[in-house]
């Protein structure tokens, strides 16, 4: 590889000259814009729907599940430990499903070193599948 | 470096041999003495020089396992072997079967060969600490009243000192120019200004004044004597204490002569006011223990101030009163040990007596408090007149203050020797038996010793000589270009 | 490379292998691997090229073993052994516990030879992710619990805070490889400039390494991290995130230190290096629980590792490298001790007593990794101290100086358990199987071997 052109042609000599002033208080604009924002927005979301939405308090509105049977106990209710387990199983494979599609999108330009990842990819997680079942984590009743 | 490995590896062998573990160590012992006349016997005399050098890389090109033996060297190996051979006789006896202690003793000796035989800084370094391991052991497993705080006072007290000793060694090295060694030249070489040398010379004393202990670094060493085990007492009076003195020679004014002006007058000061010190106190104790390690700081003081003359009288003198003094200690120690066997106190006031049930060991052991109180024809003169030569030259006032100090060590040592000894029996005196053979044989050994170098401690000059003179060119050549 | 992919396909393969089986039988095969990754680490990609900056970065890599990053692999997996073969297995069914740990090293392997910042990010991530889980693997403790809650909020913020250093400084050098962040840096410090962005994204990085590492002023979590984990929890994390910690650390410093910045950030790590090593060794005097000592002691020890950091990279690495060593095989020995007589439940000194008169070997070995801790000479510890002080001495004395404070203050300490150990009587007993025998040799042959002969040691790296 040759360093020294990668050296030259690298991108960040002209990035660099734009993005350095000197060091003054100014330049910390960027960073509290950025911190403002992501305030902002957890504030704004919350502020706005609290002031927006419309609030008609019925009783049945304050019911923790709405489902026109009568509700008996209470919500913090211990729910069996397997809906979860179900539920993070489902999470879990779900999101693999993300990597998929940029995958998808550069098929053709990843070519069989691609490939070769991907399914390296699903083999690890085909690998944690089959463990989670030998272990029994899938069946309901044990 | 067979002096040093010899008596380490005995130790580990002894710890787990078991019922054999204390003929172990005093083999390893007492061939380390036999090694130590052989470099005697090679040893050149008139030959100020560092002769037998043996030298091997070790940690690194910077870091030698240099050793190497000249005239003051060779007498403190005399020493360490010769009580290392001895204190390890004492300590065995019918009430001790632990091999773990008597392993200690012997690896004991081997670190202490080490500091003594290293050419090297950071080889001194590491027997200095090294030699800090076992005695800490000793004095924390067989110690009594309240050892575990008193040992770890002693501990970090030395620790803090040799880490100081350690900062000022690597300042050393890193002043020197690409390429530089801690060898033993090599730091002698080092030029310093003068503040340099202050600030280098106080992490090095830091050391050695702890050791020694002057004055205001004592407070560990009454209670760590009192509460150690004898052979503890032994080891930390005859032989550690001496580590700090040989350093003062060889390690602290040598390698910073710049400071030697600021320094010369508060060693002899903490010096002489340790003697008065040291001696005043022993004056008023009971316990035969603590008024020895009295007796002990007072002594030091003295030689510590002698060294700090920076002349013959006083550094041959020093060396030569290092020499008796261990003797001296030892033979004190083990006295009162045999007193605290039989009689089962060393409290002053309740024994008396002694002398009537065992006149042999009064009589071993009045030679022995001659000696330390510096009666002529014994060890403890010589080395006492060339001392107080040596500081009445440097100043009358100091000299006439040190001049004291024979004076009050006859009152303490006569004091304890009459209160215990003679007068009427007190305590439980009635059933002392008198010496037995083992013990008549070491008090003998010790006896002889004291009265053979007082009446001719000219070999142990002429040994030094030499080396000390060196020395002394070495330190007044820095000197005479500050003036 | 090559020990990674093994050690990552011996944690499936244990996993599988151990479904049926009590955890206990399944720590042989996991050894194995281990050893297999050990012995291929120096046939490793990268041979010579130890510090040649514009080959080891090159931005096409995200990984580059080069000496150091296999240096430290090897440290980090003999500690792996170690921990797994001296700590024994419950009878539970399953291997998930094992697996994890296998999983958790594959992270810090990474994070010791990472040359993206993803890739340390990853690093990090799969080496946190199942310490939350092994944390609170005694499930019906509650302090087990308690101890994972609360490192994994400490662990999620601390890689949240540094993730958000890395969006800064991709923003600010528009690249996440090490060859742009050194150019960066290289370019900052040409031009006398400090960027915002850069400054900002470089303090929230080492904040987030900082939380790892345990240093002041984020230490306050690991002793109670530490006393509430089982006891192979807490020493992995004692020995092998520390050390990937300060590996990556290691590798990362050197990147976003330009000319002009390096005294600045140099001195802002020396007083963090400073703070800690007075923070950890007078915290642990006050201690009562041998656990919480460790954590306080392991906070000291991060700050004497941060110096070698500190100082130039070729120094610096042998410095860590043998200092880490030491450090592994003697918490290892303190920590297998500690978990024997500790079984009855007690958790403090006292559960110590007796053991030098009914083993006394045991009683040896403790002493001797004690005193290595403490940094005595002819241990591996006083070689690394001495390594680390006196490189760092001719630019940073006053932190040298401190930190000679900090080793006589934990002598206190230390020595408090040489005096349970030894001098007080009690029922602690030891039994140790032949497999426990020739680890704990293998481990004081390592503290004595470095510490006599580190030169020795230091030429192994040439290979």
């Amino acid at each position: 590889m040759d360093l020294l052109a990668a050296e030259s042609n690298n991108p960040n000599h002209e990035f660099i000259t734009f993005a350095i002033g000197m060091s003054s208080p100014v330049n910390y604009l960027p960073i509290v814009i950025q911190s403002a924002v992501a305030i902002g927005f957890v504030a704004l979301a919350l502020g706005a729907s609290h002031l927006l939405g419309p609030k008609r308090k019925t009783a049945q509105k304050e019911e923790s599940f709405e489902c026109g049977i009568e509700i008996q106990g209470n919500a913090r209710y211990p729910i069996s430990i397997k809906y979860f387990l179900t539920a993070i199983l489902f999470v879990l494979f779900d999101v693999e499903i993300i990597f998929f599609y940029p995958y998808a999108v550069n098929f053709k330009e990843m070519g069989i070193e691609g490939f070769i990842a991907v399914l390296a990819f699903v083999g690890i997680f085909m690998a944690g599948f089959i463990y989670v079942w030998k272990k029994g984590g899938l069946e309901w009743e044990k | 470096m067979e002096l040093i490995l010899i008596p380490i590896i005995a130790g580990f062998t002894a710890a787990f041999a078991g019922k054999w573990g204390r003929w172990v160590a005093l083999l390893g012992s007492v061939t380390a003495l036999a090694i130590t006349f052989g470099f005697l016997n090679k040893f050149q005399m008139g030959n100020g020089e560092f002769q037998m050098i043996w030298d091997r890389i070790w940690f690194s090109s910077a870091i030698h396992f240099k050793t190497g033996i000249d005239g003051i060297t060779m007498i403190m190996l005399l020493l360490t072997n010769v009580l290392g051979v001895l204190i390890l006789a004492s300590a065995i006896n019918k009430t001790n079967r632990n091999p773990v202690l008597f392993a200690l003793i012997v690896g004991m000796q081997g670190a202490l060969n080490g500091v003594f035989l290293a050419m090297d800084g950071i080889m001194f370094y590491i027997f200095w600490e090294l030699a800090l391991i076992p005695i800490y052991f000793i004095c924390a497993m067989w110690g009594e009243g309240n050892r575990f705080a008193t040992t770890l006072k002693f501990f970090i007290y030395t620790f803090i000192g040799s880490l100081a000793m350690l900062a000022s060694l690597i300042y050393l090295y890193n002043k020197m120019p690409a390429g530089g060694t801690f060898d033993y030249k090599a730091l002698l070489a080092v030029n310093l200004t003068e503040t340099e040398a202050i600030w280098v010379g106080a992490g090095i004393l830091l050391a050695f004044a702890v050791k020694i202990p002057l004055l205001p670094l004592h407070s560990w060493q009454p209670d760590t004597y009192t509460e150690a085990p004898t052979a503890g007492s032994m080891l930390l009076s005859a032989i550690m204490l001496k580590m700090g003195l040989y350093g003062l020679i060889r390690w602290f004014f040598p390698i910073v002569p710049e400071a030697v002006l600021f320094y010369i007058p508060l060693i002899i000061g903490a010096g002489i006011i340790g003697v008065l010190y040291g001696a005043i106190i022993a004056i008023r104790q009971t316990d035969m223990k603590r008024l020895v390690a009295f007796s002990s700081l007072s002594h030091v003081g003295l030689i510590a101030a002698g060294i700090a003359t920076l002349t013959m009288e006083g550094m041959q003198g020093a060396i030569l009163q290092m020499f008796s003094h261990g003797i001296n200690i030892f033979g004190l120690f083990f006295a009162i040990d045999i007193i605290q066997r039989r009689a089962g106190t060393r409290e002053l006031g309740s024994i008396g007596g002694i002398a009537k049930q065992a006149p042999r060991f009064a009589a071993l052991f009045l030679i022995v408090v001659l000696g330390a109180t510096a009666v002529p024809f014994t060890n403890g003169f010589p080395g006492e007149l060339l001392l107080l030569k040596s500081v009445f030259n440097y100043h009358t006032v100091w000299g006439i203050c040190a001049g004291l100090t024979i004076i009050f060590c006859a009152v303490y040592m006569l004091r304890m020797y009459q209160m215990s000894m003679l007068g009427k029996e007190k305590g439980d005196v009635y059933l002392f038996p008198d010496l037995a053979l083992r013990e008549l044989g070491l008090m003998g050994i010790t006896v002889a010793m004291v009265i053979g170098i007082g009446i001719y401690p000219q070999w142990i000059l002429d040994i030094c000589g030499p080396s000390v003179h060196k020395t002394i060119l070495t330190i007044q050549d820095t000197v005479g270009v500050l003036k | 490379m090559k020990s990674l992919l093994i050690i990552f396909i011996g944690a499936i393969v244990v996993l599988f292998t151990g479904i049926k089986k009590p955890e206990k039988k399944s720590i042989g095969l996991a050894i194995a691997f281990l050893v297999m990754a050990l012995a291929l680490i120096p046939f490793d990609m990268m041979g010579k090229l130890p510090w040649n900056f514009e080959i080891k970065y090159a931005p096409i890599n995200m990984v580059a073993f080069d000496i150091s990053a296999r240096a430290f692999s090897g440290v980090l997996i003999l500690g792996t052994i170690f921990i797994l073969g001296l700590f024994s297995g419950s009878d539970r069914k399953g291997s998930d516990l094992i697996g994890l740990v296998m999983f958790s090293l594959c992270g810090a392997i990474l994070m010791t030879s990472f040359t993206n910042l993803i890739m340390m990010f990853l690093g990090i991530e799969a080496l946190s992710i199942p310490l939350y889980v092994l944390a609170g693997s005694k499930k019906s403790d509650l302090r087990s619990n308690e101890a994972a809650i609360k490192y994994f909020l400490m662990g999620a913020f601390s890689t949240a805070i540094f993730l958000m250093g890395c969006a800064f400084l991709y923003g600010s050098s528009k690249g996440f490889d090490a060859f742009s962040l050194h150019d960066m840096s290289a370019f900052v410090g040409h031009n006398h400039m400090s960027p915002p962005l850069f400054t900002v994204g470089i303090s929230l990085v080492l904040i987030g390494l900082a939380f790892k590492v345990s240093a002041f002023p984020f230490h306050f979590w690991s002793p109670d991290v530490y006393e509430g984990s089982p006891n192979r929890t807490t020493v992995f994390m004692a020995v092998i995130v520390k050390i990937a910690a300060i590996a990556a650390f290691y590798r990362f410093f050197p990147l976003i230190i330009g000319e002009a910045q390096a005294v600045t950030w140099g001195t802002i790590l020396a007083c963090i290096s400073a703070c800690t090593i007075l923070v950890g060794n007078i915290g642990a005097l006050r201690q009562k629980s041998v656990k919480r000592l460790l954590a306080y002691s392991g906070i000291a020890q991060a700050g004497y590792l941060l110096m070698g950091i500190l100082i130039a990279p070729e120094k610096g690495f042998q410095a860590l490298w043998i200092y880490s060593l030491g450090y592994v095989s003697a918490n290892v020995i303190v920590f297998y001790l500690f978990n024997k007589v500790s079984a009855g439940g007690d958790e403090t000194f006292a559960a110590f007593r007796g053991l030098g008169r009914n083993n006394k070997g045991a009683a040896l070995v403790l002493c001797l990794s004690m005193l290595s801790l403490a940094g005595i000479p002819l241990t591996a510890g006083f070689a690394g101290k001495y390594l680390l002080f006196s490189s760092a001495f001719s630019d940073y004395i006053y932190l040298v100086i401190i930190a000679l404070i900090g080793s006589a203050i934990s002598i206190g300490y230390y020595f408090r358990i040489f005096k349970e150990a030894i001098l007080m009587d009690g029922e602690a007993r030891v039994q140790m199987r032949i497999v426990d025998i020739l680890l704990l040799g293998l481990a004081v042959t390592m503290i004595l071997g470095v510490g006599i002969l580190p030169g020795f040691v230091i030429q192994i790296l040439q290979f």
